[in-house]
């Protein structure tokens, strides 16, 4: 056989399907025992903040701690369990087959590189939002039936809260896309990703805690509200989101436009690099 | 020609993997022969694609190989790696690779099941493979490189792990292969596993192609050069001291019950033990090569060249 003959041979090259590495990567994940850590522990969420209404609800004059803890609560979600979870699904979905070599076996296919980057994206996004969001309703569930007459954020007609609801599913997933992109670019673009996107994705986190160090001031709540309000995902805090400015002076929408941009540039040098990565 | 590797340089920041090599292959089947860390999986990393060359070009089939779709489809690539998807089972892996070629999802679990069958894998096939050994991880590796039919098949350190029943199964049917029309360009540290399957050797060290060798003329130097032997016997001195005179041993060590014997002709050799056995009345407890490593035949290749 020739050299024409044996390219003529399987001459319908054949395109991979791109989607068998979508399914490859859910069940990476799903075979993982941190996958199933994080997930519970975003349910913890909703629990605590079922106990602490037990605790609280029969003294009215617990109105104020029941604030603050529903404040924490969905603080502490959007601050850290919303950032951990892309921290740990984005950055592995290249980094642990990098290291593992197992990325071979997808990377000989004929299958165009960028697809490899999209496929998997969109199999960290599934999963991250199987993790997040039900944990996310449960808590806005608990915190909705049990504190009607304590709370006035949710002690609103229906379509507010409905509303509110909807809002705060937005910010989620603006958040998962972002961190989730950025995350997943730096996972290719360097040898220990993990780090450096535990400071991108903490940094802010950091900062404070840095400052507070100085100052000799530990207050964590004070933390929590710096950190949300401070990034690009939207929020400000709980109760005003999207209608106060963010502390660097942008406006809601435009942090939603910031967040675009850094979602759209990631996203770009991903899919730019990832057909240049050589595999060592 | 089916490979033309011209010019290829790989660097590793400072490291140089390939120094500049140089070399056409024809059809058939080829063996890459060098020790651990000559660059022999970087050249078969580059002829699939997973890396670039720093400078020069490689082609396969007169097309040039970093990023050619068409190319990668007509590749079957079983890696050095050890550890493959465990999360997997066995048909799962194969059915997916298979998927990943652009079979569909049927075609894809009919072959899968096929070729694990081919590899005796039939039992195997449905459990996980982070429960196999290192043989059936082996196995598995190769089924994904050869089910979807390849032209070509770069297996890089396919029998390392292997147990002689293993060994023997894959080279018979890496040979099937060879007469099915597939090119093969297979690497080992191991110069007598590459035997069974290669027409052709390339030699390989310190990132240079040190020459290219025939399998017939490679036999008849091999001959010349010495192998050892080790024997444990219960008469260790006479056998050495009735042994030492003959042309074909080399040297002679002693160590308790073991001698440890330099021969340049193995066949010769072996006759010749029985014989001094015989006469000796000396028990043969048991009698093995030392030299499956290729560092003699490097030696003896340096010895010739530089």
């Amino acid at each position: 056989m020739n050299d024409i003959e044996k390219i003529q041979k399987n001459s319908l090259s054949k395109r991979g399907n791109p989607w068998i590495i979508y399914i490859l990567q859910i069940k990476k994940y799903l075979s993982g025992g941190f996958f199933w850590a994080v997930l519970g522990s975003g349910y913890l969420f909703p629990l605590i903040l079922f106990v602490i209404y037990s605790r609280t609800h029969k003294d009215l004059t617990n109105y104020g701690y029941w604030e603050v803890s529903l404040k924490l609560i969905f603080e502490g979600y959007f601050a850290y369990y919303v950032v951990l979870v892309p921290l740990v699904l984005a950055t592995a979905a290249f980094r642990d087959e990098f290291n593992d070599q197992n990325i071979i076996y997808i990377l000989v296919k004929p299958i165009k590189r960028q697809y490899i980057f999209a496929m998997k994206y969109l199999a960290y996004l599934t999963t991250s939002t199987v993790v997040t969001l039900p944990p996310l309703l449960l808590t806005v569930l608990v915190a909705n039936t049990y504190s009607l007459k304590k709370d006035p954020y949710f002690h609103e007609p229906s379509s507010t809260v409905l509303l509110n609801t909807a809002l705060l599913v937005a910010g989620l997933f603006l958040m998962l896309i972002g961190y989730g992109v950025v995350f997943m670019t730096v996972s290719i673009l360097v040898k220990r990703p993990l780090l450096i996107n535990l400071i991108l994705g903490f940094s802010a986190i950091f900062e404070v805690i840095f400052t507070d160090l100085i100052n000799n001031n530990w207050e964590f709540l004070y933390i929590a509200i710096n950190f949300i309000s401070r990034y690009w995902q939207g929020f400000d805090s709980l109760d005003v989101f999207f209608r106060r400015q963010f502390l660097f002076g942008l406006s809601a929408i435009n942090g939603i436009w910031h967040a675009i941009i850094i979602i759209l540039v990631f996203f770009a040098i991903g899919m730019r690099k990832i057909p240049q990565k050589q595999l060592y | 020609m089916f490979v033309t590797i011209k010019n290829v340089s790989k660097w590793f920041g400072d490291v140089i993997a390939l120094n500049n090599i140089s070399i056409d292959l024809e059809h058939g089947a080829i063996g890459l022969v060098g020790l651990n860390g000559a660059g022999k999986t970087t050249l078969i990393k580059i002829l699939n694609g997973l890396l670039k060359p720093t400078e020069g070009t490689v082609k396969i089939y007169g097309q040039n190989v970093w990023g050619n779709l068409d190319l990668f489809s007509k590749i079957g690539y079983c890696p050095e790696i050890d550890n493959q998807m465990n999360y997997l089972t066995g048909l799962k892996f194969v059915q997916y690779n298979l998927q990943l070629h652009g079979y569909s999802r049927q075609e894809a679990i009919r072959k899968a099941q096929d070729v694990l069958e081919r590899l005796n894998m039939t039992t195997a096939m449905t459990r996980k493979i982070k429960g196999y050994s290192r043989g059936m991880r082996q196995r598995v590796k190769v089924a994904q490189a050869i089910a979807h039919d390849p032209a070509i098949l770069l297996l890089d350190e396919p029998l390392q792990g292997l147990d002689p029943i293993g060994r023997y199964e894959l080279t018979t049917l890496f040979n099937e292969l060879i007469k099915e029309g597939k090119d093969l360009i297979v690497s080992s540290h191991v110069l007598h596993e590459l035997e069974k399957v290669s027409q052709t050797i390339v030699f390989i060290d310190h990132g240079k192609i040190l020459g290219k060798s025939n399998i017939s003329d490679l036999r008849a130097t091999l001959k010349e050069i010495p192998q050892r032997f080790l024997i444990k016997t219960d008469k260790p001195v006479k056998l050495a001291q009735q042994l030492l005179p003959y042309k074909l041993i080399d040297d002679v060590q002693l160590k308790d019950n073991e001698i440890i014997i330099g021969v340049k002709n193995v066949q010769e050799f072996s006759f010749k033990l029985i014989e001094v056995a015989k006469e000796t009345h000396a028990e043969i407890k048991e009698l093995r090569p030392l030299d499956e490593s290729l560092e003699a035949v490097f030696d003896y290749i340096y010895r010739g060249n530089y």
